[in-house]
């Protein structure tokens, strides 16, 4: 079976797309982000319908897609938020294995529905590791996401994918079908004065500004009238501003923070979260 | 002091110290206990992360919280016996009449005998290693007595330049990178704290400390220029007081 080191060539290189792997685990006591895919279900599942038995290196793709070259055959999937995707000017699934020959032009389109998906290679794009990951964040990579006339390694390979194992599968999480958020107390709840508690419970919030460090929810909710210190902020927690609005720390979020934590999200909420978009209503549900 | 458990998420458990950890041996006290949990629990630890209020713990999937809690007690007890930690001291070299660094002037509205006699007593004062945090590779540094304490700036900088050593409250803290930041500068060191070129990386270990040594600015542009380059650096020991 033919296996040769080969690459795409990146024509466009979409509104924000950058190279994700699982993250880089074990460095966050050294002030290193975690990184890793913003949605980590549509990354797994990519992964899955492409015939990785393990999450392997993947592009995460934002808003609208990049477009490209391929030099010679791979097998592709992508899964996520709904996207027109065409592989030689040919609609293409989603969910689906596909070959991508020498010559093959694939175009990842605007997404109508969501904000992210995940483009994975049979084998893992091959691009360098930086302190044991190949997620790109800024400094710790060179660059922060992938750019115009770039070349992404992959091995390329005929070899079938384990397709008995992944198809079928489609995406069962809620794009954008849903308004509320659950959420948990967060480490400093108890801290949390009790009207304020209150405002978050009866609260509604629209998603503002969001990019992988975090999510601004605008809100209505009163300020704190003392100044926390600073502390661990995992991925997921959710700080209330000095300006009543919440903030929450996503995949690059920094590893400390200076605001109150009050809240908490678990990953299947920060999958939900990472797929919405600026003007997203929604309100909390406080799990017990 | 004491300790309780705090559960974010089910694959998180935060330990909240009180009071907070704030001495050099405290620090080093906190450590030795994330050491032991980390051996402990390596099976199912992604990692641990320390800041002043406590640690977090991450595991790789939901934990059982009955055995967790029997490991953070039963190294809580074994740290508490440990009278005696080991430390390294690094001399950092600093550049305060760097031109990247005029904030001090600023704040004491130009008056150079005040500037003066804040950069002596700060060259004099060793600090300690308490987190990182803010950036990767961004130390936070503790044992700034309150005559060294400056507010931070009302408007923070958009850029202050890599290698600057700041000061904003209770903290002293070097920049790893170019970023935004709020601090008062007060010098530039040479020392890349993060350089993704070099193997020199995150060499300062929460409870280290650091003394400064002065230097000029052709001293300053010479260590810029030299790779791989290691501070000196000595071990020490500090023991405990009974308590």
């Amino acid at each position: 079976m033919p296996i040769k080191k080969s690459f795409c060539q990146v024509l466009e290189p979409g509104f924000y797309t950058s190279i994700q792997d699982e993250g880089r685990i074990g460095w966050r006591a050294k002030g290193v982000p975690l990184s890793g895919p913003m949605d980590a279900e549509s990354f797994a599942r990519a992964n899955r319908v492409v015939g990785n038995d393990t999450p392997m290196a993947a592009l995460e793709i934002t808003l609208s897609g990049p477009t490209l070259l391929f030099n010679d055959p791979v097998w592709v999937a992508v899964s996520g938020a709904e996207v027109a995707l065409t592989h030689n000017q040919k609609a293409q699934a989603l969910d689906r294995p596909f070959l991508c020959d020498l010559g093959d032009v694939l175009r990842v389109g605007k997404m109508t529905q969501g904000a992210r998906v995940y483009m994975a290679f049979l084998g893992g794009l091959q691009t360098p590791q930086y302190l044991g990951s190949a997620s790109q964040f800024y400094p710790i990579s060179p660059a922060a996401r992938v750019q115009k006339g770039e070349k992404l390694p992959f091995v390329s390979s005929l070899l079938f994918p384990k397709i008995a194992a992944s198809t079928g599968e489609t995406n069962s999480q809620s794009l954008g079908g849903r308004d509320r958020l659950k959420v948990r107390p967060g480490i400093d709840w108890e801290d949390c004065p009790k009207h304020i508690q209150k405002e978050l419970k009866n609260g509604s919030f629209a998603v503002g500004s969001n990019n992988r460090m975090g999510y601004r929810l605008e809100g209505a909710i009163s300020p704190l009238d003392f100044e926390p210190l600073s502390g661990i902020i995992p991925p997921g927690t959710i700080q209330l501003s000095f300006a009543g609005s919440l903030l929450v720390a996503m995949a690059d979020g920094q590893v400390t923070g200076g605001y109150l934590r009050v809240l908490s999200l678990d990953s299947q909420e920060m999958n939900f979260l990472a797929q919405q978009t600026t003007g997203k209503k929604l309100r909390l549900d406080f799990e017990d | 002091m004491t300790y309780t458990l705090h559960f974010p998420q089910t694959d998180q458990c935060f330990v909240s110290l009180s009071p907070m950890v704030t001495s050099q041996v405290e620090i080093l006290q906190q450590q030795h206990w994330i050491g032991l949990l980390g051996k402990k629990l390596k099976a199912v630890l992604k990692e641990i992360v320390a800041e002043p209020r406590g640690f977090l713990l991450f595991f790789k999937t939901a934990y059982d919280p009955q055995k967790i809690k029997t490991a953070i007690q039963n190294t809580w007890e074994q740290t508490q016996a440990k009278k005696h930690f080991i430390y390294k001291q690094w001399e950092i070299p600093i550049d305060c009449h760097h031109s990247d660094c005029n904030d001090l002037l600023d704040f004491f509205k130009g008056d150079t005998d005040q500037v003066k006699a804040y950069w002596e007593a700060f060259l004099a004062q060793s600090l300690y290693v308490q987190f990182y945090g803010f950036l990767p590779g961004f130390v936070y540094l503790n044992g700034v007595p309150k005559a060294l304490q400056l507010p931070r700036r009302k408007e923070p900088r958009l850029t202050v330049p890599a290698g600057s050593v700041a000061v904003g409250d209770r903290y002293v803290g070097i920049y790893p990178q170019v970023s935004p930041g709020g601090w008062q500068l007060l010098g530039q060191s040479p020392i890349a704290l993060f350089d993704r070129n070099r193997s020199l990386a995150f060499f300062l270990e929460p409870g280290d400390c650091i003394q400064w040594v002065a230097i000029d600015s052709n001293t300053f542009e010479s260590l810029k220029n030299t790779t791989n380059l290691i501070p000196n650096h000595a071990d020490k020991e500090v023991v405990l007081s009974s308590s």
